[in-house]
């Protein structure tokens, strides 16, 4: 513990550019049966305090086990997970609850990610009490009542049950509990997906503003690339657990390089017969471009995959 | 939604059957257990040898025994012994069943197999000779004999605890929990214990019931209260002994017991199938229409083009002027269901027309009804629901019909495609023998021959490896691949209509794209007319020759597609084309449209889109709004119709020559936006603020 002392005056400057969070390496395997299955693998990626890295891909190309190892549900098979300097890959369970209130998540599903018999209030204070047991109850409930006045929701949203909410007001809900701790991080997985386009408009710049005015960080996992644009500073696109692409945003959308990127790209529809009868086009250009760059097999290339 | 704790326990006190046994119950246990030790005169074990044996009377109210003691009265210290063995059964194997259960289920692991390998082994144990050794050993000890049954009986509870935890384990709110930091403890007590309870109230009162049986049982058998002390199953067996001389004391005493274990048994099945019920039907069941609807939905069906017909504007002008006969035809539909005492409308008023090889996009946020006016088609109703109006699918009224004729027409006319294909399919079973099933009922088939149009169904949708396909199970297919094979067993029947209920929204865009594709070469190869529900204006684009926008209940907007996107009319088409994500520019704040759909039963009683709309004024709330048309195959439900195009020509003229607009609405926007959707409190102010920021979205919108 002399090192210190020695390491300081040099640490000062790396530190400027230290990601909040760098994934380096990261493998991840599931068991299947008596088999075992690499999901993902070499998978690399930064995020610096304050900005957006967008992940894409196709459903199963193994975003959302990427986030999961993040939050600590899922175990890394190899690479680490560095948070703020500190090596999280096999973190205790202890030490994965204190970073609960570093880390949060927003999930997909705004149904499925609220208790139906939890008060919505009961819910935000519960997240907000295991981060830090020591808050008067007054204290809990200033908190309650504040989280939900970032999302733009009014007080008495707190006494009230998830059924009796839209799922665009679920999802607000489900942000508030994810920022009452005052995260750094916040893990949105399809955090949109499941909503209306127009209720996506309005939750994506609910996303935006909330990032603005706390400095968070966002990991934004989602299968449409449009949508990922919108809010991401960097994006990687994910094909079959490996990453294929990463850039800023205006690189990866308006030059995509690879023949995957360009075909997710070309997946998205838009409200203009005439555009979008041109974009169908694209897509099969595309897609038979893919197939003969890479023979690969996947939903977005075959009708054949299981 | 209720929990299921709430479904269980309301079921319970308002179903016929439940009530009744809950009203025995309270019997037995306010009234024998209770009150009559207190009030009765007699004491159990007092005898009068000169009135043995006797009926009825106003001394004894259930006659004597052979010994002349009152039956009402041993009854009732009987059940003393009964009730207290019941609560220890109960209590004893809810309580190890349900925290091995919950432990089992939640961590699964070593413990997991522990665990189910003690269930096992207490289950194979010959309980009947466990409980005589008991009893002998203990000299009969009624108390530890059914401590020892509530162990035996909670292998059987354990099984269902753990099953059930399994389950709730899986949802989302538990991986939240626990990404909000809460300790292993803390989410079985909190998120997964509450969820148990229903099933706690179905094991009890199996489980009370079993332990009736096996307690009279033993008393019968004279393992339980030491004689002269009354139980029910002792009360049996002196009365059997008499029942040549006098069968009268059997009658009561067996009428209580059986009557008791009935009604454990009742609230059981009750329970039981209150929480199944709540899994099957989750949300529509089929309709029942009442006779008054089915009489309305005749006399409508006779006309063919009513005065509401209007709405349906491309294709009744076509069906008018007689050139197609349309093969749907929804006329006035207005759907209703019974809300707190009252009726509450989903859908209002709908018209509109599909003609042959005709593909119609409804669009529409969430809760708009676009689902109940598609399903409707189907003959399917929300449970509960009314319906007035007509629904005519090839010159056949289907409100109303039968569920024989229903049958026929479904699948062979018309085939429902859902959203979520993976609750199309039954986990359990190979994908294979699903298809099969379902062609075989269309068509009378040999297992084999249905096999062979299995497979040519699923090349239809364009599957290659078949075979593969066929042997797979629902979970091991891609949700794309899902979507192919619900549309496979969609066209099993070779119908004329398709409704498909946002047919690509659960699926990723790549997958989207493909089904879509698929859709359009279907529907070209056989000419299949098609009702598309989806929010996305990009997949009304890409497939579909008309467009209505539906908003809160009713049709806003009707138009060929061309002139629909070309030039939208209606405040609301526009706003919602505006807001979708695919269409806008990146950096920048994105369009939206404030605020929420108004749900069914708080619609405006003037525009029902006046609360959102950058155009709307006071006349605007005034009275309701009726559907016109503004031109050859255009209407509009909107009274502002004309004056809008002048505004967003201004706007436009405005913001070219000055970005004055687009800087207020900036500033406006960053307040304005996010706080328009605090309740309906909020909604009036806001709606001034958001109407010059939706102005500007107009204007943006028409200018890009
Ligand atoms: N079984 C039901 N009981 C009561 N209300 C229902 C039922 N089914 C649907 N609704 C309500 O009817 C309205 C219209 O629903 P729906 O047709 O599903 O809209 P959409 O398909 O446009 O999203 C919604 O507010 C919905 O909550
Ligand atoms: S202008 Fe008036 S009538 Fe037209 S949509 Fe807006 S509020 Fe309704
Ligand atoms: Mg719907």
């Amino acid at each position: 513990m002399t090192e210190p002392l020695l390491t300081e005056p040099q640490l000062t400057e790396p530190l400027l550019t230290e990601p909040l969070l760098r994934v380096t390496d990261l493998a991840v395997d599931y068991k299947r049966r008596r088999t075992v299955a690499r999901v993902v693998e070499n998978v690399s990626f930064d995020i610096v305090e304050g900005e957006t890295l967008g992940l894409v891909g196709e459903s199963g190309s193994g975003k959302s086990t990427i986030g999961n190892v993040v939050l600590g549900l899922v175990p890394a098979a190899a690479g680490a997970v560095i948070f703020d300097g500190e090596d999280i890959t096999h973190a205790s369970p202890k030490r994965r609850r204190e970073l609960t209130s570093d880390i949060q998540v927003v999930f997909q599903d705004p149904y499925g990610s609220l208790n139906p018999a939890r008060s919505i209030g009961a819910t935000l204070a519960e997240s907000l009490v295991a981060s830090d047991a020591t808050l008067t109850r007054k204290e809990v409930t200033a908190r309650v009542h504040e989280s939900l006045d970032t999302v733009g929701m009014v007080a008495s949203v707190a006494q009230r049950f998830p059924t009796e909410f839209s799922g665009g007001q679920r999802q607000r809900i489900a942000i508030a509990r994810a920022l009452i701790v005052r995260p750094r991080l916040v893990v949105c997985d399809e955090a949109v997906s499941a909503l209306d386009l127009s209720i996506q408009a309005q939750v994506l710049n609910l996303l935006d503003r909330l990032r603005r005015e706390r400095s968070l960080s966002y990991l934004f996992i989602s299968h449409d690339i449009a949508v990922i644009g919108h809010l991401s500073d960097h994006i990687a696109v994910l094909d079959r657990g490996r990453i294929v692409e990463t850039g800023t945003t205006a690189e990866v959308i308006d030059h995509p390089q690879d023949a995957y990127t360009r075909l997710l790209l070309a997946a998205a529809p838009v409200p203009d017969p005439a555009a979008q009868k041109k974009r169908r086009e694209a897509f099969r250009t595309q897609r038979a471009e893919y197939l003969a760059s890479t023979g690969a097999v996947t939903g977005l290339v075959s009708t054949t995959r299981l | 939604m209720t929990t299921r704790r709430g479904t269980v326990f309301r079921t319970l006190i308002t179903n016929p059957v439940s009530i009744l046994a809950l009203i025995w119950l309270a019997i037995v246990i306010i009234g024998m257990l209770i009150v009559i030790p207190l009030i009765s005169r007699y004491s159990p074990t007092e005898q009068d040898l000169a009135a043995t044996l006797q009926l009825p009377s106003a001394a004894h109210l259930l006659g004597t025994d052979s010994l002349g003691r009152d039956i009402l009265a041993r009854l009732a210290w009987g059940s003393r012994v009964t009730i207290t063995g019941v609560v220890i059964v109960a209590v004893i194997a809810n309580v190890i069943g349900a925290t091995m259960g919950l432990i089992a289920g939640h961590f699964r692991s070593g413990l997991d197999a522990t665990f189910t390998a003690f269930a096992d082994m207490l289950q194979s144990i010959p309980a009947l000779v466990v409980l005589l050794s008991v009893a002998a050993v203990t000299s009969r000890n009624v108390t530890v004999v059914m401590v020892v049954l509530g162990v035996l009986m909670s292998a059987g509870a354990y099984r269902v605890f753990r099953a059930s935890t399994l389950n709730i384990r899986g949802e989302l709110f538990i991986t939240a929990a626990r990404t909000s930091g809460l300790r292993e403890g803390q989410i079985m007590v909190r998120h997964e214990l509450p969820r148990l309870l229903g099933q706690l109230v179905i094991q009890s009162s199996i489980i009370a019931s079993l332990a009736i049986v096996v307690q009279v049982g033993l008393g019968f058998l004279g393992i339980d209260a030491a004689p002269p002390n009354p139980s029910w199953g002792g009360m049996i067996k002196e009365a059997s002994t008499s029942i040549y001389t006098n069968i009268w004391p059997l009658i009561p005493t067996s009428a209580v017991v059986v009557l008791t274990i009935l009604a454990f048994s009742t609230l059981g099945d009750v329970a039981q199938r209150a929480v199944l019920g709540r899994r099957r039907h989750n949300g529509l069941s089929r309709a029942k229409i009442s006779r008054s609807v089915a009489k309305t939905a005749a006399r409508a069906s006779g006309a063919t083009v009513s005065a509401t017909q209007v709405a349906s504007t491309a294709a009744s002008a076509g069906a008018a002027a007689g050139a197609i006969n349309p093969m749907l035809v929804i006329s006035d539909l207005t759907v209703s269901v019974p809300k707190d005492g009252s009726s509450v409308k989903l859908v209002s008023n709908v018209s509109l027309t599909l003609l042959p090889g005709e593909v119609v996009g409804l669009v529409g946020e969430s809760g708009a009804g676009k689902s109940v006016t598609a399903r409707a088609a189907l003959g399917i109703l929300p449970a509960g629901a009314t319906a007035t109006g007509s629904v005519v699918l090839d010159g056949q009224e289907v409100l109303g019909a039968s569920e024989q004729t229903l049958q026929k027409l479904r699948g062979s006319k018309i085939a429902y495609i859902a959203q979520e294909p993976m609750a199309a399919l039954n986990p359990a079973y190979r994908v294979g023998n699903q298809l099969i099933e379902i062609v075989r009922t269309h068509q009378k088939l040999s297992r084999k021959a249905a096999r062979q149009r299995a497979i040519q169904l699923l090349e239809t949708v364009q599957i290659k490896n078949t075979e593969h396909v066929l042997k797979a199970y629902p979970h091991q297919i891609s949700g794309g691949m899902a979507q192919r094979i619900v549309i496979a067993i969609a066209l099993s029947g070779d119908p004329d209509v398709i409704v498909a209920d946002e047919p690509t929204t659960a699926l990723d865009v790549s997958a989207q794209m493909q089904i879509l594709d698929l859709l359009r070469t279907l529907q070209k190869e056989r000419d299949l007319a098609v009702l598309l529900v989806t929010h996305d204006w990009g997949v009304v684009a890409d497939l579909c020759d008309r467009g209505i926008a539906m908003y809160a209940g009713e049709i806003v907007e009707e138009a060929e597609v061309a002139p629909l996107f070309a030039h939208p009319r209606h405040p609301y088409s526009m706003a919602l084309r505006a807001s979708d994500p695919h269409a806008q520019k990146r950096g920048g704040r994105l369009h939206s449209i404030p605020g929420v759909v108004p749900p069914p039963g708080t619609w405006p009683s003037g525009c029902r889109f006046a609360d959102r709309c950058g155009f709307a004024t006071d006349a605007c709330r005034e009275q309701a709004v009726p559907l016109e048309l503004i031109e050859d195959r255009h209407a509009v439900r909107c009274i502002r119709v004309d004056e809008i195009v002048v505004e967003i020509e201004e706007l436009r003229h405005e913001s070219v020559t000055g970005e004055r607009t687009a800087v207020r609405a900036e500033a406006v926007e960053h307040d304005a936006l996010e706080r328009v959707t605090r309740e309906q409190a909020a909604a009036d102010s806001a709606a001034v603020e958001s109407a010059a920021v939706e102005r500007v979205t107009i204007e943006r919108v028409s200018v890009d």
